[in-house]
């Protein structure tokens, strides 16, 4: 075990990849250090009383002073070199408290090398009753990025990442896995009591709730123009299941237009055209049509296709327009539910179309790819 | 021949067809226009409403257009008689046979000897000549007109 002598420097901690490869330290770091100094008392804990089993609880004053620290942050990736706060180097009438957060350290690095083993299990002793715990931890880590735990005498680190933190869940027998994650759709119902709205995702209609009464009127504002919402990113806390799909959202921190605001501007300067906009029976814009381009032109936006020219058709369907050196693609929607694209070679007259599923938005990336990056 | 018809001037290859754009086929943030508005409409027949530039300058083309006759326009570009004829449209000055209001140098290019689909690669071509050229009117600092 740890003992006084040992440095203060509570473990290597480094984050890597997405945001963390960026400089600076991300403000979601704060949340995510709570959650793991909250993780490591808690294994503590359930060591302790495993180690003595006549105790029902630990001593008190147990973690009093257990803080850790963030005094620097090193390059290569995020690095922040976390310590124990200077009074903790012995406990409350002398019980080597320290030892037991240090242990409860080493048991979680080894947690997390187990569960990525092929056999995929926990170390024996691990306090099964803290899983929960567990999972809460890494729960602002996006797709590309993970968490590397180790020691100066441990060579592999253990990782958190989105991959561990399902095996974690399923370990701890959960059905679903709270995120903070960036969730895109439409606001399409709000209520103030209770705090809820209804949210629309491109494949179904779930539930969300929001902690923040003044979180409403930011809502609203995204409830759309006329009937019809714009697409809206919310920076949310949400809940999924094992296998990612989003189940309902616990809280939203704060939302934004998913598109530019000129994309957007555009797109509702479409949707607010009435029928008769070109001629008398011109019909006006479907929201199936205006649904599918905003989807599309996120994940243009994604894609870093540049903006295109986006335009009303005079059967009420929306067409994308780029015009490069070699060639003139157009992408317009349909009454079938298709995407159809069509593309001119300049120099040659050549031309190609293909017809898309309004759900294979790949599909339509794939084909544009290679005409305009 | 009538007289008015006496009163058509022949057609130069360089001469500029000015073209009004709709202001919902004018993405203003692309400052583009869209394709469709170089092809003609359901109800426009087969034939392409321009006005001639040896009648009417571009920005008194627009003012005629929107002013005097009330119409929506974001704006004036242009295509030239050759690329017209290089597309194997037909022109018409039909300014003096149409009725009821009209612009001044009215005239129609004529798609009836081409398919449907051709229109669309037809007008590609059009608006990619027109986009290189630019706006013709109205200057920049009158788009609110």
């Amino acid at each position: 075990m740890a003992t006084k002598e040992d440095s203060r420097q509570f473990g290597l901690f480094r984050m890597v990849g997405g945001r963390y490869e960026l400089s600076g330290l991300p403000a979601s770091t704060a949340s995510e250090l709570f959650h793991y100094e909250r993780l490591i008392k808690a294994v503590a804990h359930a060591l302790y009383l495993k180690a003595n089993p006549r105790r029902k609880r630990v001593p008190k004053g147990f973690d009093k002073g257990f803080s850790l620290r963030i005094t620097d942050v090193r390059d290569g990736s995020v690095v922040p070199v976390l310590e124990r706060a200077e009074e903790e180097a012995t406990g409350q009438a002398g019980i080597l408290v320290p030892d037991w957060f240090d242990e409860s350290r080493r048991l979680i690095n080894d947690a997390l090398r187990s569960i990525s083993s092929p056999a995929g299990g926990l170390p024996a002793g691990f306090p099964v009753e803290t899983l929960k715990d567990f999972a809460h931890f890494g729960r602002t880590l996006r797709a590309e990025e993970r968490f590397e735990l180790s020691a100066i005498d441990e060579a592999v680190p253990g990782i958190v990442d989105r991959t561990s933190r399902r095996k974690l869940a399923a370990l701890a027998d959960m059905h679903s896995l709270e995120v903070e994650q960036v969730v895109v759709g439409q606001v399409t119902g709000l209520r103030s009591e209770p705090q809820e709205f209804d949210f629309r995702l491109p494949e179904k209609r779930i539930r969300g709730k929001y902690q923040d009464p003044t979180t409403w009127e930011h809502l609203r504002q995204f409830q759309g123009f006329g009937d019809r919402a714009p697409l809206v990113a919310l920076s949310a806390l949400a809940v999924c299941q094992l296998d990612g799909e989003l189940v309902r959202i616990e809280d939203v921190y704060s939302l934004e237009a998913a598109l530019p605001k000129q994309w957007a501007d555009r797109i509702a300067e479409l949707a607010a055209l009435q029928t008769g906009w070109l001629e008398e029976d011109t019909p006006a814009i479907s929201t199936t049509s205006l649904d599918a381009i905003e989807t599309l032109l996120l994940a243009l936006m994604d894609e870093g296709i540049g903006r295109p020219g986006i335009f009303p058709t005079v059967e009420g369907e929306v067409q994308l327009e780029w015009v490069t050196d070699l060639c003139d693609v157009q992408v317009r929607t349909t009454a079938h539910d298709t995407y159809e694209l069509d593309v001119m070679q300049l120099e040659t007259g050549e031309d190609a179309q293909s017809v898309f599923e309004i759900n294979d938005l790949d599909g339509v990336l794939d084909e544009l790819r290679g005409y305009l990056t | 021949m009538t007289e008015q018809e006496a009163e058509v001037p022949p057609f130069a290859a360089d001469e500029v067809l000015w073209r009004n754009v709709h202001p919902s086929f004018w993405d203003r943030n692309n400052n583009q226009p869209s394709s469709q508005a170089f092809r003609p409409t359901p109800k426009d027949e087969s034939r392409l409403s321009v006005a001639r530039s040896s009648v009417v300058s571009a920005i008194d083309h627009f003012n005629d257009f929107t002013r005097n006759l009330g119409l929506e326009s974001s704006g004036v570009w242009s295509v030239t008689v050759q690329e017209a004829e290089d597309e194997s449209l037909g022109l018409d000055h039909d300014e003096h046979r149409l009725c009821g209001p009209h612009p001044k140098g009215h005239t129609s290019l004529l798609f009836q000897e081409h398919s449907k689909s051709q229109w669309d690669r037809i007008a590609r071509r059009l608006r990619g000549k027109a986009m290189k050229r630019g706006r013709q009117a109205p200057p920049a600092l009158t788009e609110a007109q």
